[in-house]
């Protein structure tokens, strides 16, 4: 194997496939980065057997083959060498890997390949097309619900389901849900999975805010996710997900039209005085009268009162949330003015836009 | 404040619980009389006693019986608590008049730290005066102050002399005041640390004071140190104010049963009478615990206690009762019967105030919880013996432990 790169295409490389390598492993070859140079491109593979992450790359290759690296060494050389220089990899004998650049020469150990766990191929019958930056943005506003709890596996991934041309990302954790619906113009079969938070958090990263196309592929017990330079498998989680269209749609006994910024920003204060040292979170409580809404919190490092325009309509409320619950879905939802339901205190909150279903986040409210 | 020196009050009310009855029956007035606990039920120690019991040689927490036969004509009366209660906050409010730090020891004493209030009412010396009078004035019960510049002086003021007197321990003065009395009189120091002290050849306040502090430390560890600076008077703790909450290191309760025990059911009802008490306590204060401590009086008066800890913090009532009872089964062997026994839960982390709600069914534990605070609010409004256990009704769990929690509290 030899061929030419740009340092800056091979760390970028690096840096995907490094998403998907293990840091501690007993087999040294999880630990490494699979590198192979093909007809014209060379393509960096990490597998920790969870997730695999792919990253092709175009390169001048002198000569054909395969070798894995050491991926946090090999990461640290690439990571050294000066901006846009030229490197020249190849494989000396014994399996040496050698890197060259203008005025440095490293060398390193590398691992036969013959073992190095192959991605699983996955029959792409059920699939979706969706903008890279489009996924990005659900996964992002919906991620950061999902429960941190192992004692609910199900729960710790979040639910894809593809319906007609719908895809909802929903994610819950018991006490609120994060459900995000947008409407494609692709149409496929449909399919319900849940994708393990660890995999989405590393795909939030890898995507990038453009209008290609990545294509989504799922078997029983896989999911691939497809664009033109870089493919991500990982595991599904097994088990039935938490039904939680019964939480949508309850009447509700109040309703209120708030700015959403001004909102965010009155719960942010509320939280700045609301978790002290000992982990311990203080609610923060909405006062909703006619058209006014009273946002409060009292706590031991300080207290606050805010008060906040609104249209509202239904009765008047009183309620106390846990003011992360309400600052973490705020702090996704782009509209400018939002809708929020309370249906009865103590009782949940939905969070919605003014127009459409594309998204609602649900909150339960804290009793006493 | 002045040259950066404070001036603190200690209020001792005298023989308070022994003054409050000679107040209601003036007829008991100068006969020996003390405030006893239940003989029938075996609470029967001397709660309080008045100065003519007390020139009788009679002192707190000795036995009925013992009291009455030094002083063939003691009278011994019941304990009113609620009574007492009244008194105390009535006193309260005397010293609420001059500085909002007053900081309560127990029901009958208190520190205030008046170092601001002496631009208004005077020095430290006259504003006790004005408290002395007041209490006596308006109460009817007697007061002794001890006005110092810092706590544990004030303390050992207020005991020095009484009753009814205001005795000032200064800076020039305290060395020939206080370093002369029995080192096991300054605050602090039990009668174990006596013990050790005395063994080191230390007898009086000042034996602590002029003694190294790394030689105190070798004896008694940092607290050695500690009893050094107080014995010199360097005490820096505050007067915490009216609304200060003392944070709690544990929560216990213990009782001593009107009959001896004599089988593991009989104290396994005990333990749960008291491990509701304690949990109720627990939740009334939002905390949870995770060490439950058991301890036992065995017929001979020797006691014996273990400690054991739960996978989780709780405020369960049946959690701690249980293993309290796994605890003192593994260290009681019945060679006698059982007089009193202690439930105590320590290692303590807040309980939310404020119940996250949950999609979810409650799973055991929560529900669990959810149980003890529905009684509390039956008990609240109906009664503490509205509802209970249902083995204790089995037991006749009011006949083996007497015991209604709060029943001395209840207006």
């Amino acid at each position: 194997m030899k061929f030419t790169c740009v340092r800056d295409d091979i760390l970028t490389g690096v840096n995907t496939v490094q998403k998907a390598v293990s840091d501690r492993s007993t087999n040294a070859l999880l630990e490494g980065i699979l590198i192979e140079a093909g007809e014209t491109r060379v393509k960096l593979t990490g597998n920790d057997l969870e997730i695999a992450i792919e990253y092709e790359m175009d390169a001048e290759i002198a000569q054909s083959g395969a070798i894995v690296v050491n991926s946090r060494l090999f990461g640290e050389i690439v990571r050294k060498i000066p901006d846009s220089e030229e490197v020249l990899i190849f494989i000396d004998k014994n399996n040496l890997v050698v890197i060259d650049c203008e005025l440095s020469h490293f060398e390193m150990k590398g691992l036969n390949p013959e073992g190095f766990p192959r991605i699983p191929e996955i029959e792409k019958q059920k699939t979706l097309m969706i903008e890279q930056a489009k996924l990005k943005e659900m996964v992002r506003q919906t991620i950061f619900s999902v429960c941190q709890d192992e004692y609910r596996p199900v729960l710790t991934g979040a639910l894809f389901e593809y319906e007609g041309k719908d895809l909802t990302i929903v994610a819950l954790d018991g006490n609120r849900v994060a459900v995000r619906k947008s409407t494609l113009d692709f149409e496929g079969d449909s399919f319900s999975v849940v994708v393990p938070a660890k995999t989405l958090n590393e795909i939030v990263k890898i995507l990038q805010p453009v209008n290609d196309d990545i294509g989504i592929f799922c078997s029983k017990n896989q999911i691939l996710f497809e664009a033109e330079n870089f493919r991500v498998v990982s595991k599904l989680i097994e088990g039935e997900y938490f039904k939680y269209r019964y939480l949508l749609g309850k009447e509700y006994g109040t309703k209120i039209t708030v700015n959403t910024r001004k909102l965010l920003q009155s719960v942010e204060r509320a939280y700045l005085i609301s978790s002290d040292d000992r982990d311990k979170t203080y609610p923060v409580r909405l006062a909703i009268t006619n058209q006014k809404m009273v946002v409060a919190a009292n706590t031991p490092t300080g207290a606050l009162r805010d008060e906040i325009e609104i249209e509202s309509a239904g009765s008047a409320m009183n309620i106390s949330y846990n003011p992360r619950y309400l600052l973490e879905a705020l702090r996704v939802i782009d509209d400018e003015n939002v809708g929020i339901e309370f249906v009865s205190n103590p009782g949940p909150c939905s969070i919605l836009p003014l127009n459409g279903d594309s998204f609602v986040y649900i909150i339960m409210s804290l009793r006493g | 404040m002045k040259d950066g020196k404070r001036v603190i009050l200690h209020c001792d009310l005298n023989n308070f619980y022994a003054s409050v009855e000679c107040l209601y029956r003036p007829e008991l007035r100068d006969k020996p009389v003390a405030v006893c606990g239940s003989q029938s039920t075996r609470h029967g120690i001397v709660l309080a006693k008045n100065m003519a019991a007390k020139a009788m040689g009679i002192t707190t927490g000795e036995p009925v019986w013992k009291a009455a036969s030094k002083c063939p004509g003691l009278i011994a009366v019941p304990p009113r608590y609620g009574l007492y209660l009244r008194f105390s906050s009535s006193v309260r409010d005397i010293l609420l008049r001059y500085t909002n730090l007053v900081e309560a020891f127990g029901i009958d004493e208190s520190w205030m730290d008046v170092t601001e209030s002496t631009v208004l009412f005077g020095s430290g010396e006259e504003i006790a005066e004005k408290i002395r009078q007041s209490v006596k004035d308006e109460l009817g019960i007697t007061v002794s102050v001890g006005v110092s510049f810092n706590k544990i002086f004030a303390k050992l003021g207020s005991d020095m002399r009484k009753p009814d007197i205001v005795t000032c321990i200064t800076e020039d003065n305290f060395r020939e005041m206080i370093w002369g009395m029995p080192a096991g009189d300054l605050l602090y120091v039990g009668r174990s640390t006596a013990v050790k002290l005395s063994r080191a050849g230390i007898y009086t306040i000042g034996d602590l004071a002029l003694a190294p502090p790394s030689f105190l430390t070798g004896k008694l560890g940092k607290w050695g140190e500690t009893l050094w600076a107080f014995a010199n008077g360097y005490d820096a703790a505050p007067v915490c104010d009216s609304d200060f909450e003392h944070s709690i290191k544990g929560i216990g309760n213990s009782l001593t049963t009107p009959s001896d025990l004599t089988c593991n059911t009989d104290v396994k009802a005990l333990l749960h009478v008291l491990a509701e008490s304690v949990a109720r306590r627990l939740r009334r204060h939002y905390l949870k615990g995770r060490t439950i401590q058991v301890w036992v009086r065995g017929a001979d008066l020797s006691s014996s206690q273990k400690q054991g800890k739960l996978p989780f913090y709780t405020y369960i009532s049946g959690e701690i009762a249980e293993k309290a009872f796994e605890l003192f089964k593994s260290f009681w062997r019945w060679d006698i019967g059982i007089r009193a026994a202690g439930v105590r839960v320590t290692d303590l982390a807040d309980a939310e105030k404020h119940i996250q709600l949950s999609f979810f069914p409650p799973g055991p534990r929560q529900r669990k919880e959810l149980v003890e605070h529905c009684v509390d609010g039956i008990r609240s409004r109906f009664g503490h013996y509205s509802v209970q256990k249902a083995f204790l009704l089995l037991e006749k769990a009011g006949e083996t432990t007497g015991f209604n929690p709060f029943a001395p509290f209840r207006k």
